[in-house]
């Protein structure tokens, strides 16, 4: 078995550079404090803050009289979160089965020979997804998980040899730097004058036991290329969660749009890697001073368009305002599959589900979403009743055409006034002759009716109402009504 | 450079370059000669028209009126005052457009549709988008957005009795949109409002209404009879049973052969005659 380890080293920081969105922001000083204030230790340092000057174990005041350009930033927990689960992704993006522990992530790669030529080209892929999750990691490849832990701190891309031996006299000429001794163990290898791994190797196992314990024939069997630690794969999370937090106030949609889509982007960029897309969101917002604004956005179709979810976003945040100012932004991302469409060789094409759940979200913001859907019949003894549904975004499985060819069954249509509108009607000795409301006022030419209508009062409420078509002498053909109980007339519209 | 395509015969002064590979295209003003020398690669227009196609409507006299149907990729106007048969021939074409498994969409200005009778039409329900709008820049906005979404074969837009003030950027925008996007954008209104910017105008005219059998019962009993006995009288629904309308065109005919108007009749479906109380 070949087991790889991705390594992501100062994880803290690299949680921090994440989220810078500019890639020169990263490329300045920047120092990670162990907590605010001028007296904090620094934690973590960029390459341009070493080679600035400032050290590891300075206060944040030593460091800025070093550095007066040093950027000192502070982890948050849930950055580090988010980059420890952007660290399992990554071995996800290679491996169903993998395990993670602080700032690694160990995946099977024994079965990617037919993928790759060789195994350093599948460290080098590992490097290279790493590097868009926005992670610099190292990488070793060996047998065991314990030797790849090693191989990860003797340099960037190890590759380990699969038999015990080769691997003894390829770690042989390593410092012993490369295992994570502890205190004691580190003492007593600088008392006896091994400096290297291959100097432990040659010690007697049994002697180096019994003067260190377990923890010493461990390190030991790893010096000679022997390890029995087990793999134990883990399940992968079932949400992808990426959030952020700022100094100050975010009052309006800009700015809170520019930090939304580099969430979405990281998000998206690790749903990527598990070949999933985003079949639900949920925005958390952190308000000022104290509460949380956690909104669902809907997404009809899973899609992977991070334009897409932003603008559903930003709809939904331009509909509904957080009463007050943002300082933190979380994402939630419930992952699926992507759905495969299989398009029909003899219907037209309709529009892409995920532009037309874009489209149908902004109409929603533009004429509200009760106003937006499938007109739907409702079960009523009331006609002009009707009800609206949410819209399908799949394509529909319509019948085959059928034959309209003769074209004088064609249907007249009638245009509802919703609600039907109060007219007077003058009732004559032959019927309705002429009526009087804000839509018209007219002669009837003629009157069809009365069409006597009643139900519902079964279930209280009940109507009794008589129907006449008129023809007025505006031209139109008006279906009027009369309510029984109440004697008022209605207008409920004309056909057209 | 594959080929050449202009947009017009007229524009003689000019010449469109159209790349093919790079999607490019080029203006650039050429003398007449040269003019004469790209006639051979030059389409006219009418026939750039005819190769995007039309949307059939259910009715074979219309369709031959208008060329083939509603023009794809371009704005049609059907105007008409109440009860000349408008809504019918939109919510037809819209029907017609579905059933062929296509998508289409309303946007409804006076949220007037009738759900029963839309079916009746043969509108497929659950497939149609219905956006009822108020507005009338919303009403553009929305109907734009549909288009561009793309995919759409048919947008409907219902203005009707309103006729609204539409600036000109609007409706370049729009005719813009639907011919990028190949969709057919079908205006319904009382009176033409896109004018010059629409490709093909219709205008309806009420010719003839029939009422049923049950009016003449109703006016013949109604002399010196009670409510009740009116009421027992009159039993079987529909009261108007057809509308004829005479259909003119006003804009876009292509050629000679092409009538200038035909003639339409709409029929009422029956009422279900389960439903309510009849006397």
């Amino acid at each position: 078995m070949r087991i790889a380890c991705a390594y992501a080293p100062q994880i803290a920081l690299q949680s921090v550079l994440r989220g810078l969105t500019e890639p020169h922001e990263r490329e300045a000083p920047i120092a990670l404090a162990a907590g605010p204030g001028g007296r904090a230790l620094l934690l973590g340092l960029t390459r341009a803050a070493r080679l600035a000057g400032a050290c590891l174990g300075m206060t944040v005041t030593q460091a800025l009289a070093i550095v007066p350009s040093l950027r000192v930033m502070q982890a948050r927990q849930a950055d580090v979160d988010a980059a420890q689960a952007a660290l399992q992704d990554l071995g996800l993006s290679f491996a169903p089965r993998i395990e993670a522990e602080s700032g690694r992530a160990f995946l099977q790669v024994g079965d990617l020979g037919s993928l790759y030529p060789n195994e350093r080209a599948v460290a080098q892929a590992i490097g290279a997804r790493a590097t868009q999750l926005g992670l610099a990691v190292r990488v070793a490849i060996a047998s065991s998980k314990g030797l790849a832990r090693v191989g990860t701190r003797a340099g960037e891309v190890v590759i380990l040899p699969e038999t015990e031996g080769a691997t003894k006299a390829r770690l042989a000429g390593l410092p012993l730097t490369v295992f994570d001794l502890d205190e004691r163990t580190r003492q007593a290898m600088q008392q006896w004058g091994i400096t290297t791994v291959g100097e432990l190797a040659s010690l007697p196992g049994p002697e180096v036991t019994l003067r260190l314990g377990a923890t010493g024939a461990h390190f030991h069997r790893l010096a000679n290329g022997m390890d029995n630690e087990p793999f134990l794969p883990q399940p992968p999370a079932d949400a992808i969660e990426e959030g952020t937090e700022v100094d100050y106030t975010i009052e309006s949609l800009e700015p809170l749009s520019f930090l939304l889509r580099g969430l979405l982007d990281r998000v998206l960029q690790r749903l990527a890697c598990r070949c999933l897309a985003c079949a639900g969101l949920i925005l958390r917002l952190s308000l000022s001073p104290r509460g949380f604004d956690v909104r669902e956005i809907a997404l009809p179709s899973p899609t992977r368009e991070a334009s897409i979810l932003l603008q559903l976003v930003r709809l939904d945040l331009e509909r509904r305002p957080p009463d007050t100012g943002v300082v933190g932004i979380t994402v939630l991302i419930r992952p699926a599959r992507i759905r495969s469409t299989q398009l029909d060789l003899f219907r037209p094409n309709g529009p892409a589900p995920e532009r037309l759940a874009a489209t149908i979200a902004r109409l929603s913001a533009l004429v509200g979403p009760e106003h937006v859907g499938m007109p739907c019949v409702v079960d009523s003894w009331k006609e002009e009743v009707m009800a609206i549904e949410p819209p399908m975004v799949e394509p529909s499985q319509a019948k085959p055409p059928e034959d309209r060819s003769d074209g004088q069954q064609a249907t007249l249509a009638m245009r509802r006034f919703r609600p039907p509108r109060d007219i007077e009607v003058l009732i004559g000795p032959t019927g309705p002759e002429a009526l009087r409301g804000k839509e018209t006022t007219a002669r009837i030419l003629v009157a069809a009716g009365p069409y006597r209508m009643s139900g519902e009062w079964w279930m209280g409420g009940g109507f009794c109402r008589e129907y006449w078509d008129v023809h007025a002498s505006d031209g139109a053909l008006y279906r009027i009504h009369q309510d029984r109980g109440t004697s008022q007339w209605y207008l409920d519209g004309y056909y057209d | 450079m594959d080929s050449f395509c202009a947009s017009t015969w007229t524009a003689g002064c000019r010449r469109f370059d159209l790349d093919l590979n790079t999607r490019s295209v080029t203006l650039e003003r050429v003398s007449v000669p040269a003019l004469e020398q790209l006639s051979a690669f030059l389409i006219p227009a009418r026939r750039l028209e005819a190769k995007r196609g039309h949307l059939p409507t259910p009715w074979p006299a219309l369709n031959e009126m208008l060329g083939g149907g509603w023009p794809r990729g371009a704005l049609s106007e059907v105007s008409g005052p109440r009860s000349s048969g408008r809504t019918s021939v939109l919510y037809a074409s819209l029907g017609a457009a579905l059933q062929r498994g296509a998508a289409a969409a309303l946007v409804d200005a006076e949220s007037a549709l009738d759900a029963r009778r839309a079916q009746q039409a043969g509108i497929p329900l659950r497939q149609l988008l219905w956006v009822c709008a108020g507005q009338s820049q919303i009403l553009l906005k929305s109907t734009e957005l549909l288009v561009s979404a793309g995919g759409f074969e048919l947008v409907a837009l219902d203005l009707g009795d309103s006729a609204p003030h539409l600036p000109t950027a609007a409706w370049i925008r729009l005719r813009q949109v639907a011919q990028r996007q190949g969709t057919a954008v079908l205006l319904a209104a009382r009176f033409p409002l896109a004018g010059s910017f629409s490709a093909t105008s219709v205008h309806l005219q009420q010719k003839n209404v029939d009422f049923g059998r049950q009016a003449c019962t109703r006016l013949r009993l109604r002399r010196g009879v009670d409510d009740h006995a009116l009421a027992r009288a009159v039993s079987h629904p529909p009261l108007v049973t057809a509308l004829s309308s005479s259909v003119s065109l006003e804009r876009g005919r292509r050629s000679a052969e092409q009538a200038a108007g035909c003639s339409l009749v709409f029929h009422e479906p029956l009422r279900e005659s389960a439903r309510g109380e009849q006397t």
